[in-house]
């Protein structure tokens, strides 16, 4: 089985938490040594017609994508956008599987499910069928990787993801929704995140200082 | 109370014309960008904004210009095509771009994490869309997207809802 991968995040590899996902995946999917996969970086404008053939060419295609201001970055939709537009669509999409993966930094999955929303309806309108979507939020920096126990763990999840998908060739919805736990934190989890609060403020100035800023970081340059 | 159009529909578009027109009727005067005046890039997601530049974008195209514009309005109406059961990506790349708007840091609202707006002054959002009919989904989205920013959306409205979605704005 061949897969095509569009890692969809305009960051640069190295810092992308989705390059790094997709990468991740693509090892547990061809650890069967029966199935390939490529992956391609829309962030590569040039080679979007390049990128259009290989999605014409594959049947199982995955979007590996970061969310952005509740939903898909403007750059995957500008693609999806490039797809509808080609003349060759309706050949080209027959048979052919869409599946996601949608991560995100805030740790809820309800922060994810509208994006969700969109990406089921979304292979309808380009004419292919809709494979499942894979949510998982708290993954801000992974790629760079504040702990590198952290980048494992999160690695070795989407390893296993790709072997799953390998044998299934779809995100079954149940398992998918336990992988996107905690959908909203409660109780005594909300109490303890409400105490870490300040400690996380340190860290996001930690993070500056390294950078070489000085500076406030809720500056207002325009107020 | 001062109100901002953002529109990528091209300017000869006659639904420019009949928005504000419906806006108007209700007594209200708007300003108006058009995208196509403005050369707007997609989000990078470095976060450079968040943590190099605090509150600005290291991108140098004209977004500081519609930036500035929304931080003075107290309403921003988005114009756009829906496509694929979404805004056009010209939109989307708009909406990326209003991140330096947030601060990193988090707080928890109503038990959710959220960011910290970045300005006391926070817009009131939206959607005006031509095209194919998702109000569901694009007022799900608009909710999301204003309750983020901690402000509020008015609505997602077809554009042939055009007479309501002045009249929400009215009411507001």
């Amino acid at each position: 089985m061949q897969l095509t991968i569009f890692s969809c995040s305009p960051q640069v590899n190295e810092k992308s938490a989705s390059a790094f996902i997709a990468q991740a995946f693509k090892i547990g999917f061809t650890s069967d040594h029966k199935n390939t996969a490529d992956i391609y970086y829309l962030r590569e404008h040039s080679q979007w017609e390049m990128y259009r053939e290989k999605f014409a060419a594959g049947s199982r295609i995955l979007f590996v994508l970061p969310l952005y201001v509740d939903c898909i970055p403007g750059l995957l939709m500008e693609f999806f956008e490039y797809l509808a537009g080609w003349e060759t669509l309706e050949s080209a999409a027959l048979d052919k599987q869409l599946a996601f993966i949608v991560q995100s930094g805030f740790p809820e999955g309800l922060q994810l499910r509208t994006c969700e929303l969109f990406l089921e309806k979304l292979p309808s309108h380009l004419g292919c069928e809709y494979a499942g979507t894979l949510v998982k939020g708290g993954l801000y920096g992974i790629a760079y990787a504040f702990g590198t126990r952290a980048k494992e763990q999160a690695g070795n999840a989407f390893m296993d993801w790709g072997k799953r998908f390998a044998k299934e060739l779809s995100f079954e919805k149940e398992a998918a929704d336990r992988f996107a736990a905690p959908e909203k934190i409660e109780g005594i989890k909300l109490w303890t995140l409400k105490l870490m609060l300040p400690f996380s403020r340190l860290m996001w100035n930690r993070l500056a200082r390294k950078t070489g800023v000085s500076g406030r970081l809720d500056e207002k340059p325009y107020a | 109370m001062h109100y901002l159009v953002i529109s990528t529909l091209p300017r000869n578009y006659e639904e420019n014309r009949q928005v504000l027109s419906e806006l108007a009727m209700e007594g209200i005067t708007a300003s108006v960008m058009y995208e196509e005046d403005y050369h707007i890039e997609g989000c990078k997601g470095c976060t450079f904004c968040w943590l190099r530049t605090p509150g600005r974008c290291v991108v140098k195209d004209d977004y500081e210009i519609l930036l500035r514009e929304m931080l003075k309005a107290d309403v921003v109406i988005f114009l756009s095509e829906a496509k694929l059961g979404f805004v056009s990506y010209r939109l989307k790349n708009i909406i990326d771009r209003i991140i330096p708007m947030v601060e990193p840091y988090v707080v928890i609202r109503n038990g959710e994490c959220r960011h910290i707006p970045r300005y006391e002054k926070r817009p009131e959002f939206a959607l005006v869309y031509t095209g194919e009919k998702n109000g569901d989904f694009l007022n799900q989205w608009l909710a999301c997207v204003t309750k983020n920013m901690n402000s509020t959306s008015i609505g997602a409205y077809h554009y042939e809802e055009r007479q309501v979605f002045a009249h929400a704005v009215n009411n507001i």
